[in-house]
Order: C-alpha cells, then sequence, then structure tokens
C-alpha cells in the first residue's frame, strides 16, 4: 500500500467546513471580545462609583474640618478682642485705691505728727506721647502733704519712712520751719513724693479707722 | 454578498464596537476616577487636619472661658456712656449740716483716649465736699465699689479753717467715669 492519502471530500464540501470553522474562530473573538469589553466596563463604573461616593464622604469630612477651623479662628478673634479689652482696661484702671495710699501715708506719721493738708493726683504722660501704642505710658501718683510736728526729728522720721515704703519714690522735704500751736513750739513741714503705678508693689488693706484721729 | 466580506464586516464591525466602548465608557471611567482619586487623596490633607481642629477649637473654647471669668473678676463694667446721674446718686451724701456740711458735684471735662486705643473716654467730675474724713472716705469707697469703672485720680484734703469745726474737713475727689468711646453719648 502506498502512503498518499486520497481527499475524496468534495471541494464544496470542503469549502463549507473551513467557511464553519472560521465562523466558530470569529464567534469565539467575538465572545472573548465582547466579554473582556463588559468587564472593563463594569470595573470602570464601579471603580467610579465606588471613588464618587468615598469623595461625597471626603468633601462632608473636610467641610466639618474647615467648618472646625473657621470657628476656631473666630473664637480666636473673640479671644483676642477679650485681652485687648483686658489690656486696655489695665491701661485704664489704677491699680490702686486712694484710700489705701492716703492710709498707708497716714499710718508712717510719729505720733506727734499731725496732717493738715494732703493731695494726692494721678498723672500719666499719654497727652505728650499722643496717640501711639508702641510706647509704654508712664503713669504715677504725685502726691504732696503738709501738717507740723513736735521736732525736726520727727519730720526726718516721717520722710525715712515714706522713703522705705516702696511704692513712695522721689519723697522730698520742701521745708521745715517754726510754728507756735497752741502754745506749743512744733516744726511745720511740706513733702512731696511720687508713687509708680507701673511697680511691682502691692498695696495691702489699711485700717482706715486708725487714721481717723491723726486727722486735725 | 460574499461569505468573506460578510466575516470582514463582522470583524469590523467588532473593533467599531470595541473602540466605541473604550472611548465613550471605559476610558472615561477610568479618568474620571482617577480624578476622583488625586482629590479624595488632596481632601484627606484637610481630613488629616480634623481631630487638630477639634482641640484648636476646645483649646479656644476652653481659653474664652477662663479669660471671661477673670474678666468678670477683675474688671468692672466699662458702660456705652458715662451715665453721670446714676454715678452722683451712688456717691451722694446725706447733707446733714454736722458730719457732712456741703457736698458739691462739678463736671470738669472729657478725656478723650484714655487707654490710648480709643477704646475708652472718661468724663472728668470733682467732688468738693466738707465732711467729716470717715465720709470723705466714704465717698472713695464708693467710687472703689462701684459697679461700672469710676477712678479717683485726684484728692485733695485740708483743714476747713472754720472755728468750730474741728471734725470736718475740705476735701475734693477729682474722678473719671469711663465709658466706650465710640457709643458713648453725652451725658
Amino acid at each position: 500500500m502506498s502512503g498518499v492519502m486520497l481527499d475524496l471530500m468534495p471541494v464544496a464540501i470542503r469549502r463549507r467546513a473551513q467557511a464553519g470553522q472560521r465562523l466558530r474562530r470569529l464567534i469565539a473573538i467575538g465572545v472573548i471580545t465582547s466579554g473582556l469589553l463588559i468587564a472593563f466596563a463594569t470595573h470602570s463604573q464601579l471603580r467610579r462609583d465606588r471613588l464618587e461616593e468615598s469623595l461625597l464622604v471626603s468633601e462632608s469630612r473636610a467641610a466639618q474640618a474647615l467648618q472646625l477651623e473657621r470657628q476656631a479662628a473666630d473664637l480666636g478673634v473673640v479671644r483676642k478682642e477679650i485681652e485687648d479689652a483686658m489690656q486696655a482696661y489695665d491701661r485704664v484702671a489704677l491699680p490702686m485705691r486712694m484710700d489705701r495710699m492716703m492710709g498707708r501715708i497716714v499710718a508712717a506719721l510719729p505720733p506727734s505728727a499731725t496732717l493738715e493738708h494732703m493731695m494726692l493726683e494721678y498723672e500719666d504722660d499719654r497727652g505728650r506721647q499722643g496717640d501711639r501704642k508702641d510706647v509704654d505710658v508712664d503713669r504715677r501718683i504725685v502726691g504732696g502733704i503738709s501738717g507740723f510736728a513736735a521736732s525736726d526729728d520727727d519730720v526726718a522720721r516721717l520722710v525715712m519712712k515714706l522713703e522705705q515704703d516702696e511704692p513712695f519714690e522721689d519723697v522730698r522735704l520742701e521745708f521745715t520751719r517754726s510754728r507756735e500751736v497752741r502754745g506749743t513750739t512744733a516744726r511745720e513741714f511740706q513733702m512731696t513724693f511720687t508713687v509708680d503705678l507701673e511697680g511691682s508693689w502691692e498695696i495691702r488693706e489699711s485700717n482706715l479707722a486708725a487714721v481717723e484721729g491723726e486727722m486735725p | 454578498m460574499t461569505r468573506r466580506k460578510l466575516e470582514h464586516g463582522y470583524l469590523l464591525l467588532l473593533g467599531v464596537l470595541v473602540i466605541v466602548s473604550i472611548v465613550g465608557f471605559i476610558w472615561p471611567n477610568y479618568s474620571r476616577s482617577s480624578e476622583v482619586s488625586a482629590q479624595i487623596h488632596s481632601l484627606e490633607g484637610k481630613i488629616g487636619r480634623l481631630e487638630d481642629a477639634r482641640v484648636n477649637l476646645e483649646t479656644q473654647t476652653n481659653a474664652i472661658r477662663e479669660l471671661d471669668a477673670i474678666r468678670a473678676s477683675r474688671c468692672r463694667d466699662v458702660p456705652l456712656s458715662p451715665q453721670v446721674a446714676q454715678l452722683v446718686r451712688a456717691l451722694s451724701l446725706e447733707v446733714d449740716g454736722d458730719r457732712v456740711a456741703d457736698q458739691t458735684f462739678q463736671v470738669s471735662g472729657r478725656r478723650e483716649n484714655v487707654d490710648g486705643e480709643g477704646r475708652y473716654e472718661g468724663l472728668s467730675m470733682v467732688v468738693e465736699l466738707e465732711a467729716e474724713f470717715d465720709q470723705i472716705c466714704s465717698v472713695i469707697d464708693r467710687c472703689a465699689g462701684y459697679s461700672d469703672l469710676v477712678r479717683v485720680t485726684g484728692l485733695e484734703i485740708g483743714i476747713t479753717g472754720h472755728k468750730g469745726s474741728t471734725n470736718r474737713l475740705k476735701a475734693s475727689v477729682a474722678i473719671d467715669a469711663i465709658y466706650q468711646a465710640d457709643e458713648g453719648d453725652a451725658p
């Protein structure tokens, strides 16, 4: 037997068979391509939907963060306003009371001394420095007292006591001179002083009832 | 139409379908996803500060509460106007001819910009007294205890010089009634 294969299939039938094979391949290509397209389309749509949803959540949380930041900024402005108001208040209000200052002066008087006149006056440099905010305004109380004591020793003691008392500065004895009080020789005096209101000293409560007896 | 042409038409149609699907649907979806992803990434930076913002807000709230408490305890009210009538009524003593012989209130002027920032102004008044020492002190004490900010800026005390009135002194108490500059009107 020879090895030659005899093709007994008619040409028309072979062409139909080949056409059927090509059709199956085309159908397979179409199905695979359509499947891939559907898969990618579905994946892209799902991914887009998921991210859009995440974006909404993120925007909402970011808006909350921004709102909190805005609220904090607003509160910061309010806080600054309160601090400024308190600083302005401190610049205006006097850190001590005149009656306590007066009580302190009278408490420094020796037993033989009597005050006849006392003057305390607040001063600041605001008028001289205009409206400049960057300059610390020097605030002080200028005071003066006059009266009489039994001797110059008592007057000197009063000056020394005031000098040693922390708030009093520039204590100056203007004069002492002889004077007769109810038939007795006494020493009349007059002195001035200043009190620096920016100092860190503290005025303590004094008993003004005890002061009463010192005034004439 | 031959079978070949039908097959070519089919392949062409498939190609067109692929192109239309990619250009019209798949590519825009991925492109939009990429944009959204970038937006989410940028927003996450802000969201990361959410906790910081909460802490900052709480800190500011507490600070304001504390400041308000300090202000309430340390500072007196500063009214919109000087309210002279109420002040005079608060400082007025009973003139009995014995302990208090005379009391006079006089508005002496206006102090502008007392704080240097134009926030507060002051109405200056002088209270003239012929009274006993404790009565004079009571006027100063009333100023210090007044609910609105009133500062004593001057004090002058001396003997009267009248014979027979040894317990009475002549005093002049200068005060500033502080009020807010913007809304402050004349008394």
